[in-house]
């Protein structure tokens, strides 16, 4: 219990003065318009939610996320346990690869505009192709990572090479996809909020433009602070069941003991 | 006599024939090796550290392609891991698979053989039963300590149910009270379920201890240089066969053959 206080007290403490400062500041004229206090946030918060009009927005940004963020999983293991396990393929695509990744891929959003228009298609393209390549990468090293003495002791006993790779070369990857699948979880979310924000007529990111250019101040900071709740919420959601899948992978034991 | 009618007159079970191994175009790790394994034996192979000795048991049981010669198990050329030859790698760690328990990990293998599921049940419980792990059945291998671990390997080849068991110095990261137990758990299991067995090793003593016939392995690139009958009686038990004159002569003339680094001709 007391551990627990100690642990939390540092952090939700720094917050807590932080809000009321903040809240005192811009109450009292200090700080500008532009920043209005906490409380004025939480109220706006509480009541969009509650008459529908941003749970509505939630609700289409969650779903254009899981529908993008599916398909951008299932590629990147697919793509990732091919070139993983295949050197030929390995070789021809790995600097490709490294070339594309390090592009921004909100910099691809007006090429996606050109191909795809304005709808839902160029949003969901836009997301898939965020969030295929950190989920590629991190499926690729996991599957590269597998140990050879794993790989001989399949061999040895005379496993199939289907069964080496469902048996033993995916769960040994599994670290690697999970945190890949953490990691790109949020970038997929980030991306699915900019491509509303930038060419949206619905969602989050549409919600907040529009409450900018109508200046309605409160509503907006409220819808931030609810992509910034969701982000956090599929982060930490996504993180537990990493934990709960690979439980004995050799880092995740290592965080267990040191927490 | 020659050794070869000796030995076929005893049943062979596993030939190696001139058998060499270079790494790609380079390295030549085993010049050239012919030997062995008769029914039922427990044979090692000792040799200095870098002799090649994990090359050389990839390279019998079928994990790695001879340069030259060839492997025979019962009279048939082995050029993939037959399912009558297992191997028992040093670094159980890795050879494990840690997201399945140790029931989990010993019945992996199995899935291939034509068995019932009753079978194949009672096949892991009797193999994960004769290596003491019984109340562990459940554990994953990382919960276990290094040597219970090396257990779990050797359950998993023992339930596999192969002819030879290939063990690749299966007891050199565990320590020397563990590895006496290990040492006469694999005699048990020998005489228990009749395996055939062959060691490689860097312990003199330990290969002398456990083994009918020792093989003595030069530095790389790798031959034989002696082969030495081990007549120490059976069972053997860690301290009185250690301490039996004839022990000590042997190892001691092993300790000479290996320390004396041997002038070889180069092969032709």
């Amino acid at each position: 219990m007391s551990a627990a206080v100690a642990r939390w007290a540092p952090p939700l403490g720094f917050v807590v003065v932080l809000f009321a400062v903040v809240e005192v500041l811009s109450r009292t004229g200090v700080l500008p318009p532009d920043i209005p206090a906490p409380s004025a946030v939480a109220i706006a918060l509480v009541r969009e939610l509650g008459d529908g009009s941003l749970t509505l927005q939630l609700a289409t940004t969650l779903g254009t996320w899981a529908v993008a963020f599916a398909i951008a999983v299932a590629l990147a293991i697919v793509a990732g346990l091919l070139m993983g396990t295949i050197p030929l393929v390995y070789d021809a695509f790995s600097t490709l690869v490294d070339l594309l990744r390090p592009v921004p891929s909100v910099s691809m959003i007006p090429l996606a505009i050109l191909f795809f228009g304005l709808g839902a298609e160029m949003r969901i393209v836009m997301i898939v192709y965020a969030a295929f390549w950190p989920m590629l990468v991190n499926t690729l090293y996991g599957v590269r990572s597998v140990d050879p003495v794993t790989l001989d002791t399949a061999r040895n006993f005379g496993t199939s090479g289907i069964d080496t790779l469902a048996r033993v070369v995916l769960p040994a990857a599994l670290p690697g996809i999970a945190t890949g699948i953490r990691v790109s979880a949020s970038l997929a979310l980030a991306v699915t909020v900019t491509v509303e924000l930038v060419a949206g007529d619905s969602g989050i990111g549409h919600y907040i433009a529009q409450a900018e250019q109508s200046s309605r101040i409160a509503p907006m900071y409220a819808a931030i602070v609810l992509s910034g709740l969701t982000g956090w919420l599929i982060n930490a959601g996504f993180a537990r069941l990493e934990d709960r899948v690979v439980f004995w992978s050799p880092s995740v034991r290592r965080s267990a003991e040191a927490g | 006599m020659t050794n070869g009618a000796v030995a076929a007159r005893r049943d062979r079970v596993l030939e190696v024939v001139d058998l060499q191994k270079r790494y790609g175009a380079g390295t030549l790790a085993i010049e050239r090796i012919s030997l062995d394994v008769c029914r039922g034996e427990f044979v090692s192979i000792v040799g200095p550290s870098g002799a090649g000795k994990t090359t050389l048991l990839k390279t019998i049981c079928g994990l790695l392609a001879p340069t030259s010669g060839r492997v025979l198990l019962d009279d048939k050329l082995v050029t993939a891991p037959p399912p009558e030859m297992v191997l028992v790698f040093q670094d159980y760690a890795r050879s494990l698979f840690p997201w399945l328990t140790v029931t989990a990990n010993v019945a992996f293998p199995l899935r291939k053989k034509r068995l019932g599921a009753g079978e194949k049940a009672s096949l892991v419980l009797e193999a994960i039963d004769a290596v003491g792990l019984t109340a562990f059945a459940g554990h994953y291998p990382w919960q276990l300590s290094g040597g219970m671990q090396q257990r779990v390997a050797i359950a998993r080849a023992v339930a596999f149910r192969p002819e030879i068991l290939l063990l690749d110095e299966p007891f050199a990261s565990v320590d020397a009270l563990t590895r006496a137990d290990l040492e006469d758990l694999t005699l048990r299991l020998r005489a228990e379920f009749g395996i055939t067995m062959l060691l490689v090793t860097h312990d003199i003593d330990e290969a002398v201890y456990l083994s009918d016939r020792v093989f003595v392995l030069s530095p790389p690139p790798s031959v034989i240089v002696r082969e030495i009958a081990v007549p120490l009686s059976q069972p053997r038990e860690q301290e009185r066969t250690r301490s039996d004159a004839a022990f000590l002569a042997l190892r001691n003339e092993i300790h000479r053959l290996i320390g004396q680094h041997p002038e070889r001709t180069p092969a032709p």
